[in-house]
């Protein structure tokens, strides 16, 4: 009992370093006030979701519309639920869809995903390109799209699978890779 | 063979571009081309097709530098086998011209020429060889009495 006093300034010491850290532990476990910050929590949910964005000649470019659409603003990201694009510009009349899309860079980059379908209608030269696979990414400026997936493009007879590719609207180009193509003879 | 003709075709490639503008079908790389028994096979190839479907297929390259086609006779349990450096196919005459470096060889004949144009229909064929000295067609017939007997592998001139 003798060695109380001594010890008594630091146990008040151990005791004072103690609140400390459990003080900086309540505040920095705090849930951030407020709108749920982290992506998990959509700031906006809005239904029947459609926007229109023109060219720089004040001309209608492309149209998103989606049933759903999700706002994340911790990257300013945004979740669809069965989107459709249709790109009307330059390129030829073509429209996506598909179950699910997640939009990022303001609508630039659109990644689409689970029964990805793609259409270029027909022209007077060239008859119905349709384009199906499980992801695309749309880049909807250049109205290219890349597929890194296992694809399908069918036109008229002809069906071509292959492992990956990318479609270029403007350009009229569709590049594949590991290419198993079949041409029937229309009788 | 005939029934070739109304069979789809079927076509393998490493990579395509396909163009809007061309109307064609670029392939590049193990390029192989099939349609029932016919099959081309070369590093290169264009296919052209309307609305009738597959038309025309230019086939360039392959190993050694040429590219192949083989068909099977009418009938017949023989086989066409033709190499040439290009080799441009017809669907609607069923004709397959042999373009530089051509040989051909058709059970136990074979032709080498600059260019040789062989009907598939008909199953003949014509050869022609630039006309510089020493270049000309060379056609093996192996004789009557060879028939049973084993062939001498005399092979054409075909220049490497």
């Amino acid at each position: 009992m003798r060695r109380l006093p001594a010890l008594l300034p630091i146990i008040v010491a151990a005791l004072l370093a103690l609140a400390t850290y459990w003080l900086q532990f309540v505040v920095s476990s705090e849930r951030p006030s407020g709108l749920g910050n982290d992506r998990g929590d959509p700031d906006a949910i809005v239904e029947n979701f459609h926007v229109d964005k023109f060219d720089q000649q004040g001309k209608l470019a492309m149209v998103l519309e989606a049933d759903e659409l999700k706002h994340f603003p911790k990257d300013d990201s945004a979740d669809l639920k069965q989107p459709r694009v249709r790109f009307l510009s330059a390129g030829r009349d073509s429209h996506w869809r598909s179950d699910k899309a997640r939009v990022t860079e303001r609508g630039d980059h659109i990644v689409l995903t689970e029964n990805v379908r793609g259409v270029r209608v027909a022209t007077a030269q060239s008859p119905e390109q349709v384009l199906t696979t499980t992801e695309v990414i749309l880049l909807t400026d250049d109205e290219i799209a890349q597929i890194h997936q296992p694809l399908t493009v069918t036109q008229a007879g002809t069906r071509i699978d292959a492992a990956s590719g990318e479609w270029n609207n403007i350009e009229g180009l569709l590049q594949l890779k590991q290419v198993d193509a079949t041409l029937q003879r229309n009788p | 063979e005939r029934a070739d003709r109304e069979k789809p075709v079927r076509i393998l490639a490493d990579y395509s571009p396909v163009s809007d503008k061309t109307k064609t079908l670029t392939l590049e790389g193990h390029v192989k081309i099939s349609q029932g028994t016919l099959v081309i096979t070369s590093n290169k190839a264009v296919v052209t097709q309307d609305a009738e479907g597959f038309q025309t297929a230019v086939a360039t390259g392959g190993e050694g530098g040429l590219a192949r086609l083989q068909q099977k006779s009418e009938g017949k349990d023989e086989m066409v086998y033709a190499e040439a450096e290009r080799i441009e196919y017809d669907a609607r005459t069923e004709t397959a011209v042999l373009i530089k470096r051509a040989w051909i060889r058709k059970g136990v004949n074979e032709t080498c020429a600059d260019t040789i144009e062989y009907n598939a229909q008909t199953e003949t064929s014509k050869s022609r060889s630039a006309a510089k000295p020493g270049d000309q067609v060379s056609i093996v017939l192996p004789g009557k009495a060879s028939q049973s007997a084993p062939i001498a592998t005399i092979t054409c001139e075909r220049k490497k």
